[in-house]
C-alpha cells in the first residue's frame, strides 16, 4: 500500500497547476489534474482500471466547467480526482460520497496554493537579484527549483497521507491549520497584486490624462461588471479617438 | 549598435513555447504572477539578441514586471515580444514602454478570451465526450480526451506564437515600430494598457473591511458605507497609495511589498480585515 500511496502522489503532483514536469498548467492541469483521468490513474494503480474510470468520470461530472481564472483557486478537482477515486476504490463508497470525503481534504489544497503564491514573493525578489546581477543558473532555480520544493510538500504530502493513512487521520492533520493563517494570507495574498499594478502604472505613466483610463477601467469592472473583453474593445475604442486627437493633424499625409 | 548576430530561428521559437507552456505558473506569486516565467523563458533568444552585460541586464528587467494572462493564447503575445526585442537588438529603436505597453494591453483581452474559450468551454466538451465513454468503461474515453487535448494545446501553442512573431514582424517592415509611429502605437498600447490594470485592479485586488458597529441593535458594516461609495474602493486607493509612493516617493518595490504584507497582517490580526 505504501507504493500504490506514494504513485498516487506523485501523479497528484504531476497533474498540480503550479507543477512545470508534465506540460505544466496547460497540459498537466488540463489532463492529469482533471478526475476523470486521474480516476484512470489511480484506478490502474490500484489495479481496477474500469471502476477507477467510471469513479473519476463520476467525480468529473461535479467539476464541469470549473476553470481556473487568473490563477484563482476554484475547486481543487485534483485533490478530489485522486483522494476520491483512491477513498471509493479502497473503502468501496459511492462516488458521491468519497467526493464528499475528498473536499474537506481539498481545503488543504486551497491552503496550499494561498501558501504557494504569498510565499513565492520570496524567490521572485531573488529573482530580480540574480536577474540584475546576471547570475543565470539561479534565476532558473528561481523559477524551476526553489518554488518547486515548496510546491511539492503542498501536494504530495497531504494526498499521500490521506491516501496512505484514510480520511478520517487526514482530516484531523487538515484541522491543525490554524484559522487565523489562512485569514493572513488570504488578505494578504488579495493585497499583493497591487504592488505589481503599482510598478506597472509606473512604467506606463506619461500624462496625468493616463490615470483617467486607469479609472474608467477600474469604474467598467467595478461599478459595472464588464466582462474583459468588453473593456479591451471599448479600450481599443478610446485608443482611437485618443490617437485621432492627439494627431489629428498630421494623420492625413499618412 | 547593428549587431547582426541575433537572428530568431524556428527552434528558438520552440524552444521558448516549450519554456512559457512547462513552466508559465512554477513560481507563480499574487505579486507580478507569471512574470518570472515571461523573462525566464526569452532567456536564451535575449543571451543571443545581446551579448552585451548591461543590455541583457535591461531586457531581464523590462521583462520581470507584472504579467500574467492565459497560458495557451499568451503564446501569441510571446512571439510579438519576441520580435520586437529581435528589432530593438538591431537598431534599438524600439522603446521599453512600446513593448511593455503591448504585453499590458495584450495580456488581459487574451486571458478573458482563453479563459472562457480555450480553458472553460473547450476543456468541457472535450471532457464531456470521454466521460460519456468512460461511464460505459470504454478507456477510449479518458485516452481521446488526453490526446485530443494534447494535440489541441500543442497545435495551438505553435501558431500562435509563430502567428505573433510574423505580426511583430510585419509590424516592423511595415514602419509601424519605427520613429513617430512606435510613438503613436505606444500611446495607443498604453490606453488599452492602463484601462486594463484599472480593470484588473477591481478584478484582483480583493480588499474589504470587516470593521462594524451596532447602534440600537442595527448592525452597520463599514464595507457597506464604502460599496455605496465605490466598489472595491479600498483596493483602488491601495493601487494608487502604492503607486504614489513609487513614483513620487522614490519607493523600492521591496518596501512597497514590505508595507503591503506588514498592513494586511496587521489588519487580519486585529480583525479589521
Amino acid at each position: 500500500m505504501l507504493i500504490q500511496a506514494l504513485l498516487i502522489a506523485l501523479f497528484a503532483y504531476l497533474g498540480w497547476l503550479a507543477t512545470p514536469w508534465f506540460g505544466g498548467e496547460p497540459i498537466g492541469w488540463y489532463t492529469l489534474g482533471r478526475p476523470m483521468i486521474a480516476g484512470t490513474i489511480v484506478g490502474a494503480i490500484l489495479g481496477d482500471i474500469r471502476t477507477g474510470m467510471i469513479v473519476g468520470a463520476t467525480i468529473n461530472a461535479f467539476y464541469i466547467g470549473a476553470i481556473t481564472p487568473g490563477g484563482a483557486m476554484a475547486a481543487d478537482m485534483n485533490m478530489a480526482g485522486y483522494v476520491g477515486t483512491a477513498l471509493a476504490i479502497m473503502a468501496k463508497v459511492e462516488p458521491a460520497v468519497a467526493v464528499a470525503m475528498a473536499v474537506p481534504i481539498g481545503l488543504v489544497g486551497t491552503f496550499g496554493w494561498q501558501a504557494f503564491s504569498t510565499l513565492n514573493v520570496f524567490w521572485v525578489h531573488l529573482a530580480d537579484r540574480h536577474a540584475d546581477e546576471l547570475k543565470l543558473r539561479a534565476f532558473t532555480f528561481d523559477l524551476a527549483g526553489g518554488p518547486q520544493i515548496l510546491n511539492f510538500l503542498l501536494r504530495f504530502v497531504p494526498v499521500f497521507l490521506v491516501v496512505y493513512l484514510g480520511a478520517p487521520i487526514a482530516e484531523r492533520i487538515a484541522a491543525l491549520i490554524p484559522g487565523w493563517l489562512t485569514h493572513i494570507l488570504t488578505v494578504v495574498g488579495t493585497m499583493l497584486p497591487a504592488v505589481g499594478f503599482a510598478v506597472l502604472i509606473k512604467m506606463m505613466y506619461r500624462n496625468p490624462v493616463m490615470l483617467a483610463y486607469l479609472a474608467i477601467g477600474f469604474v467598467l469592472v467595478a461599478v459595472g461588471k464588464m466582462p474583459m473583453v468588453g473593456v479591451a474593445l471599448l479600450g481599443l475604442g478610446l485608443a482611437g479617438v485618443h490617437s485621432y486627437l492627439s494627431t489629428h493633424p498630421v494623420v492625413q499625409e499618412a | 549598435m547593428a549587431t547582426q548576430s541575433g537572428t530568431v530561428t524556428k527552434r528558438d521559437l520552440a524552444s521558448a513555447m516549450l519554456r512559457w507552456m512547462f513552466f508559465q505558473t512554477s513560481c507563480w506569486t499574487w505579486e507580478r504572477m507569471q512574470n518570472v516565467c515571461f523573462a525566464w523563458h526569452l532567456l536564451p533568444i535575449l543571451k543571443r539578441l545581446y551579448p552585451r552585460a548591461d543590455e541583457l541586464r535591461a531586457a531581464l528587467k523590462r521583462h520581470l514586471v507584472f504579467y500574467n494572462s492565459e497560458p495557451t493564447l499568451s503564446q501569441a503575445v510571446s512571439g510579438m515580444v519576441i520580435a520586437m526585442e529581435e528589432q530593438r537588438s538591431k537598431s534599438g529603436d524600439i522603446p521599453d514602454e512600446a513593448i511593455n505597453a503591448i504585453k499590458t494591453g495584450m495580456m488581459g483581452p487574451l486571458a478573458a478570451i482563453g479563459d472562457s474559450i480555450l480553458a472553460s468551454a473547450t476543456n468541457a466538451v472535450l471532457l464531456s465526450i470521454g466521460m460519456g465513454l468512460a461511464l460505459q468503461g470504454n478507456i477510449a474515453g479518458p485516452v481521446l480526451f488526453f490526446v485530443a487535448w494534447v494535440a489541441i494545446i500543442l497545435a495551438l501553442s505553435w501558431y500562435l506564437i509563430n502567428a505573433g512573431y510574423r505580426t511583430g514582424l510585419g509590424m516592423t517592415e511595415a514602419g509601424l515600430l519605427a520613429g513617430k509611429r512606435i510613438e503613436q502605437l505606444t500611446e495607443i498600447m498604453t490606453v488599452l494598457g492602463m484601462l486594463v490594470i484599472g480593470a484588473l485592479t477591481a478584478t484582483y485586488v480583493g480588499l474589504s473591511t470587516t470593521v462594524q458597529w451596532t447602534v440600537e441593535k442595527q448592525v452597520t458594516t463599514l464595507q457597506s458605507i464604502l460599496d455605496g461609495i465605490l466598489p472595491k474602493l479600498l483596493s483602488l486607493l491601495l493601487v494608487g497609495l502604492l503607486w504614489w509612493l513609487h513614483q513620487f516617493k522614490g519607493w523600492s518595490v521591496m518596501r512597497l511589498l514590505g508595507v503591503t504584507v506588514l498592513i494586511g497582517t496587521i489588519g487580519a490580526v486585529i480583525g479589521v480585515f
